[in-house]
C-alpha cells in the first residue's frame, strides 16, 4: 500500500471514528430527552387522572375530563387503569395485571412514582392517596411523536456522517499528495545523482520541519561522499607523485652511472645516492602501509590494556634519542588517583605511532622551543593537551591538515611526507578518540587529544 | 594580568577561541571574559526582574559548562579566570560603557559564520568588538558547512 493511500486511509478512519462517537452521542442525549419529556407528559396525566378519581364532586370531574380532553389532548394509544389498594396498603394479587412486571409495581409502592417502556409503550405509575384511601394509576401510550422526531434526526445523522465521509477522503487524499510532493520531489533528485554529478545538492529549504531536516540530511551525506572522494582522488594523485620522486632519481642516477665506465669511486657514490632514494622509498611505502592498516576496523586490531602515561614515558625515552635537543615538559600533576581513569582499550603501537607524531611534530616545526603535554581526566575521558610555541599553521589550511600528504605552506621547507597528522587522527578515531587543532602562524599550536578511558566494571 | 574578551554562543565549539587567546597571549597570565549579546525582552516585569546569573545559567548547556572547566584545568598554569557576561545594549557607547566597565582592551573574534546565535534573544557582538576594541585578533576559522564547500570547490575545480 502506498503511503499516501495509507495516510488517507488512517485520516478517514480516525474522523469515521470520532464522527460517530460525536454523532451517537448526539443520538443518544436525544433520545434521553424525547423519552423524559414523553414521560413528564404521562406524569402530569396521570396526577389528573388520579385527582379525577378521588373527587367526589361531579363538576370537579368534569373540569378534569375538559383539561384532558381539550388541552393535553389523546395520546396515541393511550390506556389509563386504577388499582384501588387494600386496607393494608397492599395490593391485592387477584388485580394486578400480570402483563406488568412485579419490579414496576413495587417501584410504584415503594417510591410512590416508577416509569416503564416496553417496545414503543411508555408506562408510568404513581401512587395516589387522597386521605381516604390510596390507589395506583398507570397510565400508558406510545410516544409517535417523539419516535418520528427520533427517526428524523437519525437520517439526518447518517445522511452526514455519509456526505463527509466523501468529502474526508477527497480531502484526505489530497493533502496526502500535497504533504508528500517534496518527498517525490526529493525521491526523484536523488535518483539523478550518480558519481559524475556528485556536486549535485537539493534545493535547501530554510523551514524547520522534518522535510528540511531530511534535506539537510541528504545534503550533509552528500558532501561526506564527496569529501571522500576528493580525498582519495587527492589520495592517489599526492601517493603516486611521492613514489615517482625517488623513482625517477634512482633510474637517473643508474642511468648516469652506465652511460659510461666510471670509477669505482664513482659507482660507490652512485649506490649510495641511489641508496638514500631507496630508504625514502621504504619509508614512504612503510608509511602508506601504516595509513592502510588503521582503514581497518577496530576488529583486525590488536587490543591491548594500555596506560596513556606509561606509553607517553615511552615516547619520551625514544623521543630523547631521536631528538636529543628536545624540550618536552611533561605536566603529570593533574593525574588521577584511580589508575584505571588512565587506562584506555586499543592498540599499543598504534596509539604510541600517533602520540609520538604529534609530539615529534611539536619539537620539529618548534625548532626545539619549549613544548608542555597535560594529561587529566574528567568522568569518561582521558584529555591530553600538547602546547607548542613553533612556526603554527595557518588558520585557513587547518582544514587540510588530516588529508593525508597534506602540507602547511609555510613548512614546505622542513622534511616530511604529510604522513604524521592524517595517520594520528585515524588512529586517534579508532580509538573512539577526538582530536582538535588550534594553531597560529609563528605563535604556536595546541593539539588536544580525546581518549575515553576504560570503564572496568 | 591581559584581560581578553572572547565571543561565545554557548556552543562547545565557541570555545575553541579561548586557545586562541592563549597562543596569541604568550608568557601572560590571562583572565577571559566571555560575552554574548542578550536583547531583554522589552516589558516592564521582563526588565525589572532580569538576572544576568540566571540567564547565563539558563544558556549555558551541562556540557558547556563542562567543557568550560575542563578548559581551565587544562590551562591552570596560564589562565585565571574564566568569566562569562551577557551585554544587553545596543549600540556601540553601551558597548563602550561595557568595556570600561570591565577593563578590557582586548579581544579575539572569529567569522561570524563560525559561531551561530541560535538561542533566544541571543546575537552576536563580534561587530561591536571590531569597533570598539583597541585591540582586536581576527581568525578566520571556518564554520563546518564552510570547511564541507571548500573541499568541494577544490574537487570541482
Amino acid at each position: 500500500m502506498r503511503l499516501r493511500n495509507k495516510i488517507t486511509a488512517i485520516f478517514i478512519l480516525l474522523t469515521g471514528l470520532l464522527q460517530t462517537a460525536v454523532f451517537i452521542f448526539i443520538y443518544y442525549f436525544a433520545q434521553q430527552y424525547t423519552e423524559n419529556e414523553f414521560y413528564l407528559r404521562l406524569r402530569q396525566r396521570a396526577t389528573i387522572a388520579a385527582q379525577a378519581y378521588s373527587t367526589q364532586d361531579e363538576v370537579d370531574i368534569d373540569i378534569y375530563e375538559d383539561i384532558r380532553i381539550r388541552h393535553l389532548q389523546t395520546l396515541p394509544d393511550e390506556n389509563e387503569v386504577i388499582y384501588e389498594l387494600g386496607p393494608e396498603g397492599n395490593l391485592p394479587p387477584s388485580k394486578i395485571d400480570h402483563d406488568l412486571p412485579q419490579s414496576f409495581i413495587s417501584k410504584i409502592l415503594t417510591d410512590e412514582y416508577a416509569e416503564f417502556k416496553r417496545g414503543s409503550s411508555y408506562y408510568t405509575g404513581l401512587l395516589y392517596d387522597d386521605g381516604s384511601g390510596a390507589f395506583i394509576v398507570i397510565l400508558s401510550a406510545r410516544d409517535v411523536y417523539g419516535a418520528g422526531k427520533l427517526e428524523n434526526l437519525r437520517n439526518i445523522l447518517f445522511g452526514a456522517f455519509f456526505i463527509s465521509l466523501i468529502f474526508i477522503s477527497v480531502l484526505g487524499q489530497y493533502y496526502a499528495t500535497q504533504a508528500l510532493s517534496p518527498i517525490a520531489r526529493i525521491t526523484r533528485k536523488v535518483n539523478s545523482i550518480r558519481a559524475e554529478n556528485l556536486y549535485t545538492r537539493l534545493d535547501s529549504v530554510n523551514a524547520k520541519d522534518e522535510l528540511a531536516e531530511l534535506t539537510r540530511t541528504f545534503n550533509n551525506m552528500l558532501d561526506r561522499l564527496q569529501i571522500s572522494f576528493d580525498l582519495q582522488n587527492n589520495f592517489i594523485n599526492h601517493a603516486s607523485h611521492e613514489l615517482r620522486n625517488p623513482l625517477t632519481a634512482i633510474l637517473g642516477q643508474t642511468e648516469i652511472a652506465q652511460a659510461k665506465e666510471r670509477s669505482v669511486e664513482e659507482y660507490r657514490t652512485a649506490l649510495k645516492k641511489i641508496e638514500l632514494e631507496a630508504s625514502r622509498l621504504d619509508t614512504l611505502v612503510n608509511g602508506l602501509l601504516k595509513l592502510a592498516k588503521t582503514d581497518f576496523d577496530s576488529k583486525g586490531l590488536v587490543v591491548d590494556i594500555i596506560r596513556v602515561d606509561q606509553i607517553i614515558i615511552e615516547i619520551m625515552q625514544d623521543l630523547d634519542i631521536s631528538i636529543p635537543e628536545n624540550k618536552v615538559k611533561l605536566h603529570f600533576e593533574d593525574l588521577p588517583e584511580d589508575e584505571r581513569q588512565l587506562t584506555v582499550s586499543g592498540s599499543e603501537t598504534l596509539l604510541k605511532v600517533a602520540l609520538s607524531n604529534i609530539l615529534e611534530n611539536a619539537c620539529k616545526f618548534s625548532n626545539n622551543k619549549g613544548v608542555t603535554l597535560k594529561i587529566l581526566t574528567d568522568d569518561t575521558h582521558i584529555l591530553m593537551t600538547i602546547r607548542d610555541e613553533g612556526v603554527g599553521i595557518p588558520t585557513d589550511e587547518l582544514k587540510n591538515i588530516f588529508e593525508p600528504f597534506y602540507r602547511g605552506s609555510n613548512v614546505r621547507n622542513v622534511e616530511g611526507f604529510g604522513f604524521g597528522l592524517p595517520l594520528a587522527y585515524r588512529i586517534i578515531t579508532l580509538h573512539n578518540g577526538e582530536i582538535r587543532v588550534s594553531s597560529q602562524v609563528n605563535k604556536g599550536t595546541i593539539v588536544k587529544i580525546k581518549l575515553p578511558y576504560m570503564t572496568i566494571s | 594580568m591581559k584581560r581578553v574578551l572572547i565571543p561565545t554562543d554557548f556552543s562547545i565549539k565557541s570555545l575553541q577561541l579561548l586557545d586562541y587567546a592563549i597562543l596569541n597571549y604568550p608568557k601572560e597570565q590571562l583572565s577571559l571574559v566571555l560575552v554574548c549579546g542578550y536583547r531583554i525582552k522589552e516589558s516592564l516585569w521582563d526588565m525589572r526582574n532580569f538576572s544576568e546569573q540566571r540567564e547565563i545559567n539558563k544558556l549555558c548547556s551541562e556540557e558547556f559548562t563542562k567543557s568550560k572547566r575542563t578548559f581551565l584545568r587544562e590551562h591552570r598554569d596560564v589562565v585565571d579566570r574564566l568569566n562569562i557576561h551577557l551585554f544587553s545594549g545596543h549600540n556601540m557607547f553601551a558597548f563602550k560603557n561595557f568595556l570600561k566597565q570591565n577593563d578590557l582592551q582586548d579581544g579575539i573574534i572569529t567569522d561570524s559564520q563560525f559561531l551561530s546565535y541560535e538561542k533566544t534573544n541571543t546575537f552576536d557582538p563580534s561587530h561591536l568588538m571590531k569597533s570598539c576594541l583597541e585591540n582586536t585578533i581576527e581568525i578566520p576559522l571556518a564554520s563546518d558547512r564552510a570547511y564541507k564547500q571548500s573541499q568541494v570547490s577544490v574537487s570541482t575545480m
